[in-house]
């Protein structure tokens, strides 16, 4: 089986380029903290400042005179966490909220009804306001996240569930003694999670730039904490004199946001059997 | 007719509350079932005709206890239905068992035909381990003519005659008493519905079932059935021996359903079109008899009183203010404005 | 049956090959695909599904979709090469000379405009279709408009829609679909279409309302002089409508004949195969004879003739070469190695 999804990664050399790029972000991500030491992030020089892309410093440095490169590096580990955790956090609790939502009608009006909420404010704006009382660590903003990104798979799975608890072969099933308990967790449910874990991939880039959006706007974690979307918020003042400041954190953003969108495409298409042939 | 009652059905009615738009004033009710009376005897194919709307497959979940009618009562070999209970339950289910009509959405797209097999062998109680529940499930799937190797293959992999196969296995392997077909050769090319159709005629005789059809391809009805009814807006309109009833039709609607089947033979007469218009919605039911809009031969009785379904031969029953009547007179021509 | 070339043949499709791109790779769907129709001429192209018939149909009025190219031999309508034409020629060609119905006439229908709206678009847009105006006279474009909305209604009779001025007014989701089908029968005719093709137009319809649309199609063969191209799995509307039969299996015709002949005395051994899996009822018993196996898959299909796994009378030689079309009577043609030492 193993050897069968090799065979159709080698077959679509996008998704295998994309699962490359993304395995290098990501190894870099995982290596970078043990490499390069936390301190890089205080070390401020204001000799050294805006210097332009060298031997000595690959990437050139930033208005404090840091090192660009290993603040992209950090930055990837962070962003990598963060984002990841805030996606699969709002997968699960969307994905059971929703599950829950499709199945008991009782519960359905009261949950749709808070998801409206949720969705009805501009996502920027709600996280700014969980990140303005909970404070703006990295781990607040990542919870303000969570919050922001939820009501959308709980309505993707509702959705799911409601349209599959109809299709004829629940009926089938039905009249073959399968009972509803069954029914959900060997039937229902596996044939609704992909769809909605289908939109996980891209939502990581999405998370990103939302990220990068509000340290853009003084939500974000400050100049000490390496994350990319505040070393491109804070590039944005530079961006004439001194455009790496933008460029390579921007790539970054872009490049991990692209690489997972062409996977997670991928994926889809390789898990869902009726798509196969 | 000393065969045992397998089926009982007694005016049972099934109506939908229809969701009211802002339009409407008082909510609507489809009347899907209307008041349907009919018995199914051992060994005995009752076959149910009729087109879009007439509410056969309505009655078919309501045989399946996948709806409860909303008035009157089915009784299944001398137990009402409506009193079976949770336990009781899965027994009534091992013994009556439906094909649906669409194979390939009667099976989980992600389960290989190994688990749709087994599986309602262990929820239903009919096997205890693994080993004779797999022993089980290839028996069936031989028995329906398909080789074992199939159970290793998901439903897309398969073609449309062995989807339908495979769902007749299913619900044979748990040897159940009555089986009901839904349309099980609509959305099947020619060739495989005559496998199908040989498949089940064969079945019948080895494994002594007794079959329900239900089919608007009336010369399928006519082969497999014993006994026909034939629905129209969620009543019966008429019910016979098959003979009889394709023989002599006593409802001017079973003349022109009978009549409309194009003959695959160049030098039979052409069909008439004896019905006219399209089946009237089932929310607005016209009054008098249902039939009377599309009847060529409605006169202003038919346009008043409902024609109630009752016994004008032994064994012949029709609901017809002038039952025979498409077949003495000829149609009266169509109005053309 | 007259064969001979009296009536000009309306179109003339011969040794039609189409690919079809599936799974990476072009695999060949329709091979020595060959057809003819003549003016007032009824064909009916049956097959089972995945016989390439409604392939067929498509490529003559270049409805083929995005994933099929045609590879080889040639469709003429009257007379004119129809694969050389570019898009704009194909637009007037499908506006004027054929006439493509499908299936499903919710999907066709505009479900915004009236029906009488969409009918008489047809008369506005080529005014040339109604009655010349008197002369000296120029019409403005409110008469011009009336005219147009009342020819829709003239046609819509002619179809047979009871009432056909109120039903004119009404939107497409509000008409049945035995109406809506009657529509677009109207449409098509509208056109005044050299041919008009009907895949499988009454399929999903009741078998009743099946019985009205078959009837009127019959009438409008008498009174009009249609030339239709019917694709049905249906033996017994081929039965009814056709004058000539072309029966289609795996991508290509493997017998072609009158509609007498053919029910009569087919030839080919899937053609008679399929005549005899219909079931048909002789006195009080029902006959038929199913056909074992299924046909085989676009992407691998058998070596030689397509149908000699399922072949009651298979020779060695099936295995290997595909049989040609040959004519074994007047207009009748089949595809059969059985049949190669008696082809005239």
């Amino acid at each position: 089986m193993a050897i069968a999804i090799a065979g159709r990664l080698w077959q679509n050399k996008l998704a295998a380029a994309g699962l490359a790029v993304f395995g290098i972000i990501a190894l870099t991500g995982a290596m970078a903290p043990l490499v390069i030491p936390a301190s890089v992030v205080r070390d401020v020089t204001f000799a050294a400042k805006l210097t332009p892309p060298s031997g000595q410093h690959w990437f050139g440095t930033d208005d404090y005179g840091r090192d660009l490169f290993f603040l992209v590096l950090l930055a990837a580990h962070l962003d990598l966490r963060t984002a990841l955790f805030v996606v699969l956090a709002a997968l699960a609790i969307g994905i059971c909220l929703g599950a829950l939502a499709g199945f008991v009608k009782r519960l359905d009006e009261p949950l749709m009804r808070i998801t409206d909420v949720f969705l009805s404010i501009p996502s920027l704006v709600l996280a700014m306001a969980i990140a303005s009382v909970l404070g703006r660590s990295i781990e607040n903003l990542s919870i303000a996240l969570v919050f922001v990104s939820w009501p959308i798979y709980c309505r993707l799975m509702r959705g799911q569930v409601l349209t599959e608890k109809e299709k004829p072969y629940v009926r089938a099933l039905t009249t073959l003694g399968v009972g509803r308990v069954r029914m959900i967790f060997r039937h229902i449910i596996p044939n609704t999670l992909f769809p909605v874990i289908a939109r996980a991939p891209a939502d990581v880039g999405l998370i990103l730039i939302t990220l990068a959006a509000l340290s853009y706007i003084g939500f974000g974690p400050g100049p000490y904490v390496p994350e990319w979307g505040s070393l491109v918020a804070a590039g944005q003042a530079y961006i004439f004199q001194a455009p790496w400041l933008v460029t390579f954190p921007g790539a970054a953003i872009f490049l991990t946001s692209l690489s997972l969108n062409l996977v997670g495409d991928w994926a889809r298409d390789v898990f869902d059997p009726r798509l196969r042939s | 007719m000393t065969e045992p009652l397998v089926l009982e059905v007694e005016r049972v009615v099934k109506h939908f509350p229809v969701r009211r738009h802002l339009l409407e004033r008082r909510p609507g009710r489809v009347r899907a079932v209307d008041g349907v009376d009919f018995q199914v005897r051992a060994g005995r194919t009752f076959g149910l005709v009729g087109e879009s709307g007439c509410g056969k497959t309505t009655v078919a979940m309501l045989l399946v206890k996948l709806l409860a009618p909303t008035a009157g009562r089915i009784t299944f070999e001398g137990r009402d239905l409506a009193g079976i209970t949770s336990r009781a339950v899965k027994e009534f289910r091992r013994r009556v068992q439906i094909v649906f009509q669409d194979p390939y959405g009667s099976l989980d797209p992600r389960q290989t035909m190994r688990s749709a097999l087994v599986e309602p062998l262990f929820t239903l109680g009919v096997a205890r381990d693994r080993a004779r529940a797999l022993d089980r499930a290839v028996e069936s799937v031989e028995m329906v003519g398909l080789d074992a190797e199939i159970l290793r293959r998901l439903p897309h992999e398969l073609s449309g005659g062995q989807r339908q196969r495979v769902v007749i296995a299913r619900a044979l392997s748990v040897a159940p008493r009555l089986l009901i077909l839904d349309e099980p050769t609509s959305s099947v090319d020619v060739s495989v519905q005559a496998q199908i159709l040989s498949l089940l005629a064969d079945l019948k005789r080895r494994e002594g079932l007794t079959y329900l059809l239900i089919s608007h391809n009336l010369v399928v009805v006519r082969y497999m059935s014993d006994v026909v009814a034939v629905m129209y807006l969620g009543k019966i309109v008429e019910m016979a021996e098959s003979a009889a009833l394709f023989g002599a039709p006593l409802h001017p609607y079973s003349t022109a359903l009978i009549s409309a089947i194009p003959v695959p033979d160049p030098e039979a007469p052409t069909i008439s079109a004896l019905a006219r218009g399209d089946v009237s919605s089932p929310v607005h039911m016209p009054p008098g008899c249902r039939y009377h809009p599309r009847c060529p031969f409605a006169e202003r009785v038919c346009r008043e009183i409902e024609p109630p379904l009752v016994e004008l031969q032994p064994g012949h029953q029709a609901a017809c203010h002038f039952p025979g009547v498409a077949r003495r007179s000829a149609p009266v021509p169509e109005p053309s404005r | 049956m007259a064969s001979g070339g009296e009536r000009p043949a309306v179109l003339e499709v011969r040794d039609l090959g189409v690919e079809l791109g599936i799974g990476g790779k072009w695999v060949q769907a329709l091979h020595d695909v060959s057809l003819t129709i003549r003016g007032g001429e009824v064909l009916g192209l049956v097959g089972e599904s995945g016989s390439g018939k409604s392939l067929t149909a498509l490529s003559i009025p270049g409805l083929l979709p995005g994933n099929a190219r045609v590879v080889g031999g040639s469709i003429r309508l009257m007379g004119e090469d129809v694969l050389g034409l570019s898009e704009p020629q194909l637009n007037r060609l499908r506006t004027r000379s054929v006439a493509f119905i499908f299936q499903n006439p919710t999907t066709f229908l505009n479900p915004v405009l009236t029906v009488g709206a969409q009918i008489s678009e047809i008369f506005e847009l080529s005014p040339e279709l109604l009655d010349p105006p008197g002369a000296g006279v120029r019409p403005s474009r409110r008469s011009r408009r009336r005219q147009a909305w009342a020819k829709g209604i003239e046609y819509l009779r002619v179809v047979r829609i009871p009432d056909p001025e109120r039903i004119a007014r009404q939107y497409p989701f509000e008409l049945s679909g035995g109406m809506q089908q009657r529509a677009v029968i109207a449409m098509a005719l509208a056109r005044k279409p050299h041919l008009v093709i009907a895949d499988e137009i009454t399929t999903a319809l009741d078998v009743t309302v099946q019985a009205q649309i078959l009837s009127l199609l019959s009438e409008l063969r008498r009174s009009i002089g249609m030339t239709l191209l019917l694709i049905t799995h249906d033996m017994g509307i081929v039965a009814q409508l056709a004058d000539r039969v072309a029966v289609m299996y795996s991508g290509t015709v493997v017998e072609s004949a009158d509609v007498r002949s053919l029910f009569r005395e087919a030839r080919h051994p899937y053609a008679r195969a399929l005549l005899a899996a219909v079931p048909t009822i002789r006195g009080d018993r029902t006959i038929f004879q199913a056909i074992p196996g299924s046909m085989p898959a676009v992407s691998d299909p058998p070596a030689g003739c397509r149908f000699h796994p399922r072949c009651p009378r298979v020779l060695p030689h099936c295995l290997a070469v595909r049989p040609l079309s040959l004519l074994v009577g007047p207009g009748h043609a089949v595809a059969c190695h059985l049949y190669e030492e008696r082809a005239e």
